[in-house]
Order: structure tokens, then C-alpha cells, then sequence
């Protein structure tokens, strides 16, 4: 052989590439995720801490060139001069934190205000995915139709910040008693379906809806109510969403369809109300 | 890949979102992870260099300022991370070949490989491969395993168009005179 041709060539590299031994792309991925998760708690309460400290820097030099301002309160030497009660001074800009980061998107949130007085827990948005403890989550309705069980799910902000819902979480079909009856493949980053666009802002105290569609389940009764476990992507947690009060669970089960494959998948995210 | 997310992604990484980098990377982590391989041809190597890739990645990303551009740019990462790792290891054997095909190096392997068998001429080729420098075979890599347009490889590379083809040009010439100089 003196010249490989295109197909020779590919052949080798598919071949070189796909010769693995040992290391694992997946876990070389989680160790630089867990290194920059320990960076940001180690760094997040030093640069709050940072943050108060110039606010309060700001707040106390505001309040020195007022006061000795000729038409300033120390001018006239009206009581209530101080940092915290002043309506007139400068507001205080809150500073960046890893935690708490102003969003270039609209829905920021009112932040401090005018007032220049630190707010110990600043309310600013943020871009970053919806983690479970940030969530709630309840099964509306079951609907049933042609051996097909559909939850209308809504997965509640009760956080402080806006996070994000995107993609599609794996997803789980469970008992009362937690036995994992029926369980999607794992797609975490697949193109969401359905309607809406997948991706969604949720602010605090705001919604997001999705439904789960189940199909031929054929194992043993389970304990009821049973409740749809979204497994978020990459580690963000698992939100177990349970019904409703007053839902009627007579269609929560799909029913057994013989040998046809046992399927359970999620919609895409929309915004809800 | 929906572009709408992966730019939300992007941004959510950008402020520092572990959980987003992880979403965006995962997704291409085998592909990055082949072509580390096939660049380096060691296991190990390559996966050292995809840990630096993504450690710099993470570090790097919120200078990046078009989302657009995070695929070639974390593709350029990597890339950039082979070659630090073949100019570490000793251990990686990279030389220049002349291009004067007269002018056998001392340490030539004598050719034993050539013949109708496939694996013989995959060895073949293989053996030639790993004596191109790491920009020829990041360019090869690009080009015949990734499947990447000229464009693409431009992009990746950070080089026009037109130098990008002449380079893989040169690559493929470079590669054939590897291969006929262990025949010889």
C-alpha cells in the first residue's frame, strides 16, 4: 500500500478512536463538574460577604459627601442624617455573586431598590437550571384513552431565584410505597417534544407544565396514589410530582396491553399559570 | 442538537452553572473523546487531555461571547489540549519527515505490514499516521473521522478557508510519504 484511500483511512481512525481503555469520558466530565460545584460554594460566601462589605462602603462614602455637602443634612444638621434612612442617596448597586448574579434577560427581578440599605437575601434572577430542591411538582389529572394514561403535570418554583427548565428528564412511573413501576429511557439532553419550545424560565412562585404519557403496564397492582418522578438532568435532583388533592386516580395506571412494549415518556416544558 | 438550548446552555454556563456545562458538554463528550483518541492514539493521554480541555472550558466560557460558537470552540479546546499533551509525553514519538523520499531517518521501521490483508494495511497506515506532527493529524482527524467541512475545520482551527484545505492537502501528501518510506 502506498496511498490509503479516503475509506482506509477512516477505517483506521474509527478504529483508533474507538479503542478504549479505561479512561471514561462521563467521569472525567463529573470530576471537572464536581471541582467547579466546590469552587463556586467555596468562593460564593467570600464574594457575598464582599458584596455587603461594598454596598456597606458605598452606603457609608455616600453618606460622608452628603453630609458634608453645604445644602447636605450635616449642613443643616437634620437628625435622621443616617446611611439607612437617607431617601435621597445614591442607590447602592448590588455586587455580582456566583449566587446570585444579576440576568441580562428580562426577568430580573426588583432587586434592593432605592433604599440603600443592604437586603441581607438580594432577589435577582439568575440563569441557571432549576435544581430539585427548587421545585414542587403535582399530577393535576390523569387522563386515560385507548390504553394510554397522560398526567398533566405542574412543577412549582418555591426558590428565590429563576431557574430554568429545559430538556427532557428521565422519567419514572412510581407506587406510593416509592417501587419504580414503569421508567423512561434515560434522554436528558434529547430535543424536547410536544408543544412549546422545551426551554422555560421559572420565576419564584411561578409555574411550568409538562405531561408524561404511560402505556401497558403489566406488573402487579401498586400501592396508590402512585406519583411521576422527573429525574432532573446532570445531577440537579428528582422531583416527585404527587396528585393533587381530589385527583381521581382511576386512570393513574395504564392498563396491561399484552406483549406490546411498556412505554413511558415527557413532553417538552411550557409555561404554565 | 436544538441551537435554541444549547444557547440557553451557553448562557446559564457562562454565569457559572456547573449543571449547564455539564448539559452542554455531555452530549458531545464521546465525539471530543474519539477525536482525542485518534489524535494521540493512547487511551490514557487522551483521556488527560479531554480533562484539561474541559477544565479549561469551564474556565474559559464566560469570555466566550457568541453561543454560537461553542461548538467549534470547545472543539478547539480540545484540539489545542492534544498537542500540549503530545509535546508533554516523552514518551509520544512525533518527528518531522522529509519530504525528500530519498532520505530514509535512521530509526525508519523497515516495512513488514503491506499486503491484501486489512488489518496489515490498517497497521500500515496507523504507523504512518503517528509520524505526522499533531497539526497533520488534527486536520486528518477533523476531515475523515468528524466528518467536518472545510468550513467547519476553518472554524475549529481559527485559519481561512483556504489555508485550512491546503493543510489537509499537505496532511494526506505527508501521510503517503510515511507510508511509502516504511515500505521501503
Amino acid at each position: 500500500m502506498t496511498t490509503p484511500n479516503d475509506d482506509q483511512l477512516r477505517a483506521m481512525l474509527e478504529a483508533r478512536a474507538g479503542r478504549p481503555d479505561g479512561a471514561v469520558p462521563e467521569e472525567i466530565l463529573g470530576r471537572v463538574v464536581r471541582a467547579a460545584r466546590s469552587a463556586r460554594a467555596g468562593f460564593a460566601l467570600p464574594k457575598l460577604l464582599g458584596a455587603f462589605a461594598a454596598g456597606a462602603l458605598v452606603v457609608v462614602v455616600a453618606g460622608v459627601l452628603l453630609i458634608n455637602q453645604p445644602g447636605g443634612p450635616g449642613a443643616t444638621g437634620s437628625a435622621g442624617a443616617g446611611a439607612g434612612a437617607s431617601p435621597t442617596l445614591p442607590s447602592s448597586e448590588p455586587s455580582p455573586a456566583p449566587s446570585v448574579e444579576a440576568s441580562s434577560g428580562p426577568s430580573v427581578e426588583p432587586s434592593a431598590g432605592p433604599t440603600a440599605t443592604p437586603s441581607p437575601t438580594p432577589t435577582i434572577a439568575s440563569n441557571r437550571a432549576c435544581l430539585s430542591t427548587q421545585l414542587t411538582a403535582e399530577i393535576l389529572s390523569w387522563q386515560g384513552a385507548a390504553g394510554n394514561r397522560v398526567a398533566d403535570i405542574r412543577v412549582t418554583n418555591v426558590g428565590r431565584l429563576t431557574c430554568i427548565l429545559a430538556g427532557r428528564p428521565r422519567v419514572q412511573l412510581r407506587g406510593a410505597n416509592g417501587a419504580v413501576l414503569m421508567e423512561s429511557s434515560a434522554t436528558p439532553n434529547a430535543s424536547p417534544s410536544g408543544s412549546g419550545n422545551g426551554v422555560v424560565d421559572v420565576a419564584p412562585g411561578g409555574h411550568a407544565a409538562t405531561q408524561v404519557d404511560a402505556s401497558n403496564y403489566c406488573g402487579p397492582n401498586p400501592a396508590l396514589p402512585v406519583t411521576v418522578a422527573l429525574i432532573l438532568p446532570v445531577g440537579a435532583g428528582t422531583v416527585v410530582a404527587k396528585p393533587a388533592p381530589g385527583t381521581d386516580e382511576s386512570f393513574a395506571v395504564p392498563p396491561c396491553m399484552g406483549s406490546a412494549a411498556s412505554l413511558i415518556s415527557m413532553n417538552g416544558w411550557t409555561a404554565a399559570h | 442538537m436544538n441551537a435554541q438550548f444549547d444557547n440557553r446552555l451557553v448562557e446559564a454556563a457562562r454565569d457559572r452553572d456547573p449543571e449547564a456545562f455539564a448539559a452542554l458538554v455531555r452530549p458531545r463528550l464521546d465525539r471530543l473523546m474519539r477525536t482525542a483518541r485518534a489524535i494521540l492514539g493512547h487511551d490514557a493521554d487522551a483521556g488527560d487531555a479531554l480533562q484539561d480541555a474541559l477544565t479549561k472550558a469551564w474556565q474559559g466560557l464566560p469570555g466566550l461571547r457568541d453561543p454560537d460558537q461553542f461548538d467549534a470552540w470547545l472543539s478547539r479546546i480540545v484540539v489545542n489540549a492534544c498537542r500540549t499533551a503530545l509535546k508533554r509525553r516523552s514518551r509520544t514519538w512525533v518527528r518531522e519527515i522529509s519530504l525528500d523520499p530519498a532520505e530514509p531517518g535512521p530509526d525508519d521501521p523497515v516495512s513488514t505490514l503491506p499486503g491484501p490483508d486489512g488489518v496489515a494495511d490498517r497497521l500500515s497506515i496507523e504507523a504512518a499516521f503517528d509520524r505526522l506532527n499533531v497539526d497533520e493529524r488534527t486536520i486528518l482527524v477533523l476531515h475523515h473521522l468528524e466528518g467536518r467541512s472545510l468550513d467547519e475545520i476553518a472554524a475549529i482551527l481559527s485559519i481561512p478557508v483556504g489555508t485550512a484545505k491546503s493543510r489537509l492537502y499537505a496532511a494526506r501528501q505527508m501521510l503517503d510519504r510515511a507510508l511509502q518510506r516504511q515500505q521501503r
